[in-house]
């Protein structure tokens, strides 16, 4: 029962080591047809970009009748270290106008494409250490839409300018379905079927 | 039954209601000149359904006319030409081009709609909600929806043109239980399935299939309501929890089958104690509870059978009847209070059929309303846990612990719970949950549930 073996539960009681992995998701091109895949943060990997780690809080709506609560969208908020010296290969988020981008190698055209930030898409994953081996807890294992970015202090797409950059993301289903609004035309409109035409008397 | 595998590549469009279940499939027939001496033509343009032992008439859909027509809509008998049946709820689309806002063309139920085009070249439509007939005493009886042209009634009084059309136009409309119907409008529009949490929306289909009665819910799209407001609505319908989960999955939670987390909790389990208090906020023990979409009601006179003289009437004075079903926990009430389970708060007036408000009547209504039911036994289902439940005063624990609660997500059954410093053993729910990723530590609020 519950969502952790009880290998992760005696691992985790036993203060095994834990691995957290951050991963962007940059598509190639504006139409997101593709996307490149970049570990920013690996606890056991080259790249260790998050200096916060922060926090994701979920709830439940219908908990009682009286009460019914909230259906919370799963945000997640981290904070990474966005001077590019943790480097992703020099990757990061460049803040201002049109330069508001994720700059990515474009290893199919031959040419960056820069992406903003709110194209991108964000991937968390926890492993405990289990007889010598990572094991993912998948229950919570996240993939979400980048919503926002909070950059310390401006920037420029030249710079290295020191500072961090505070990301929010939320699930898919938040950013594109929940807060969608029904329309007038959603509805089937037919006529072939029941078209009938009378004729005068 | 659970959801199978097919539903969610092909099987979740069962759930939007289509054609057949609409007036565009069941067109009767026609015939000219039903008014002696006046050519008058009328068409039936629909037919009686059966939805889970609730005859109703049609499903959503709507009469359109050219801009030259004249005529009226109304609901009859076919056996009896004098039993006509009242129209309620009938509301209009109008504009040039379908897309304006369907606004309320008439609330108050009448026995029929004049169609008056009043703006050239322009086409309306009337959209209508189920038209009900609680009829089941009587099979005999068909109701059809009938739309006349005219050029001799008061409101009609120029020539009829040489043709018209019925046109179909249909809202999304879904119906199922409410784990079906809301994973079908997920997934309808667009919710990458991997963005579903499969297995709860399937354990939750189960759970509701084996209630005393299967809640099933008829839910149309409203505009300018968001998909967000839609679905929790629906899970209303029901006693399951929705949530979006740890891992950034909408789900629906059964409560009558929740997946099991801890099977034991104690003190070591945890990181330093855990908080205990009674929420008396999630008590409620007492609530008049209706369905469908009957928010007007009005008199109607003795001639119409029984159990339809009840459903018309039963708001003015019948609260505690087939439509309003009163619920109490005595034991509760003397207790904590009175405490009235109500969405639906207005003074009413009683209304003759032909919507005039009757003098000198006016009430208060307290009502916890069901908008997506047709069917009282699925709200008596969904109701039983406020006797069983929701009226006994709860605990809600608060823990904190390492990454082993992780165990566990929204809706999860806690059992063998030992914090509560009494040394009581208890059976729990997690409606709350925050992971700190910094200090690898999670916090879990529980609702009692009592065994």
């Amino acid at each position: 029962v519950g969502l952790l073996t009880a290998a992760q539960l005696s691992a985790i009681q036993s203060g095994a080591k834990v691995r957290q992995v951050w991963k962007i998701y940059v598509p190639y091109d504006s139409t997101h047809a593709t996307y490149e895949e970049w570990t920013i943060h690996d606890d056991a990997g080259q790249y260790q970009c998050v200096v916060d780690a922060g926090s994701r809080s979920v709830s439940g709506f219908n908990v009682s009748m009286s009460v019914p609560g909230e259906l919370t969208v799963g945000d997640c908020t981290f904070t990474v270290d966005n001077t590019g010296s943790q480097t992703f290969e020099n990757r990061k988020f460049y803040p201002g106008g049109e330069l508001t981008s994720f700059f990515v190698g474009n290893s199919l055209s031959g040419t960056p494409y820069l992406a903003d930030p709110q194209e991108c898409l964000l991937q968390h994953q926890i492993f405990v250490k289990v007889s010598g081996a990572w094991s993912e807890l998948t229950g919570v294992s996240y993939k979400g839409r980048i919503v926002d970015i909070i950059f310390d202090e401006g920037g420029n797409h030249d710079g290295a300018q020191p500072g961090t950059a505070t990301i929010t993301a939320e699930n898919n289903i938040a950013a594109e379905i929940l807060r969608y609004e029904w329309k007038e035309d959603d509805a089937d409109d037919d006529v072939t079927l029941t078209t009938i035409y009378m004729e005068g008397s | 039954m659970s959801l199978s595998s097919s539903f969610w590549t092909t099987g979740y469009a069962d759930i939007r209601v289509q054609h057949d279940f609409s007036s565009a499939g069941h067109l009767a027939y026609r015939y000219a000149y039903i008014d002696s001496g006046s050519p008058t033509e009328e068409v039936y343009i629909s037919e009686i359904q059966d939805v889970y032992g609730l005859r109703q008439l049609s499903s959503m859909g709507s009469v359109a006319y050219n801009s030259e027509e004249h005529g009226k809509v109304y609901a009859v008998n076919t056996t009896d030409s004098t039993d006509v049946r009242p129209l309620n709820w009938v509301r209009v689309m109008g504009g040039e081009d379908w897309t304006n806002p369907a606004y309320i063309w008439s609330s108050v139920p009448t026995s029929q709609v004049y169609i008056d085009p009043g703006i050239e070249n322009v086409e309306k439509g009337y959209p209508f909600p189920p038209v009900r007939s609680r009829d089941t005493s009587d099979d005999s009886t068909t109701i059809i929806l009938k739309y006349i042209r005219s050029n001799t009634s008061t409101a009609n009084d120029t020539p009829v043109s040489d043709s018209f059309y019925v046109r179909h136009f249909q809202p999304y409309t879904y119906y199922g239980n409410p784990s079906e119907v809301i994973a079908a409008i997920m997934l309808h529009l667009g919710a990458d399935e991997d963005s579903i949490d499969k297995d709860a929306f399937s354990n939750a289909d189960t759970g509701l299939a084996a209630m005393t009665d299967e809640p099933k819910v008829l839910v149309t799209r409203e505009v300018g309501e968001t998909i967000a407001e839609t679905i929790r609505r629906v899970a209303r319908h029901s006693n399951d929890i929705l949530c979006v989960s740890m891992a950034g999955k909408i789900a629906l939670v059964s409560r009558s089958l929740p997946p099991a987390g801890p099977t034991s909790l104690t003190p070591s389990d945890l990181i330093g104690g855990a908080s205990v208090r009674y929420a008396r906020e999630h008590i409620t023990n007492h609530s008049f509870t209706s369905f469908g979409e009957w928010l007007l009601f009005y008199y109607t006179d003795d001639t119409l059978d029984t159990q339809q003289s009840r459903y018309d009437r039963f708001a003015e004075w019948d609260l505690d009847g087939v439509l309003t079903n009163e619920i109490s926990d005595t034991t509760s009430i003397a207790k904590y209070g009175d405490i009235i389970q109500t969405n639906v708060e207005q003074d009413q007036r009683i209304r003759n059929e032909d919507g005039s408000i009757v003098d000198g009547i006016l009430r208060k209504v307290q009502r916890l309303h069901f908008p997506y039911f047709y069917d009282e036994d699925c709200r008596d289902a969904v109701m039983e846990r406020l006797t069983d439940v929701e009226s006994t005063l709860r605990r809600e624990i608060e823990i904190k612990q390492d990454l082993r609660g992780l165990d566990f997500d929204i809706g999860y059954e806690l059992t063998g719970i030992e914090v509560t410093g009494d040394g009581d053993t208890i059976t729990a729910t997690c409606i709350e949950k925050e992971i700190d990723f910094q200090n690898l530590t999670v916090k879990s609020k529980l609702l009692e549930e009592p065994s």
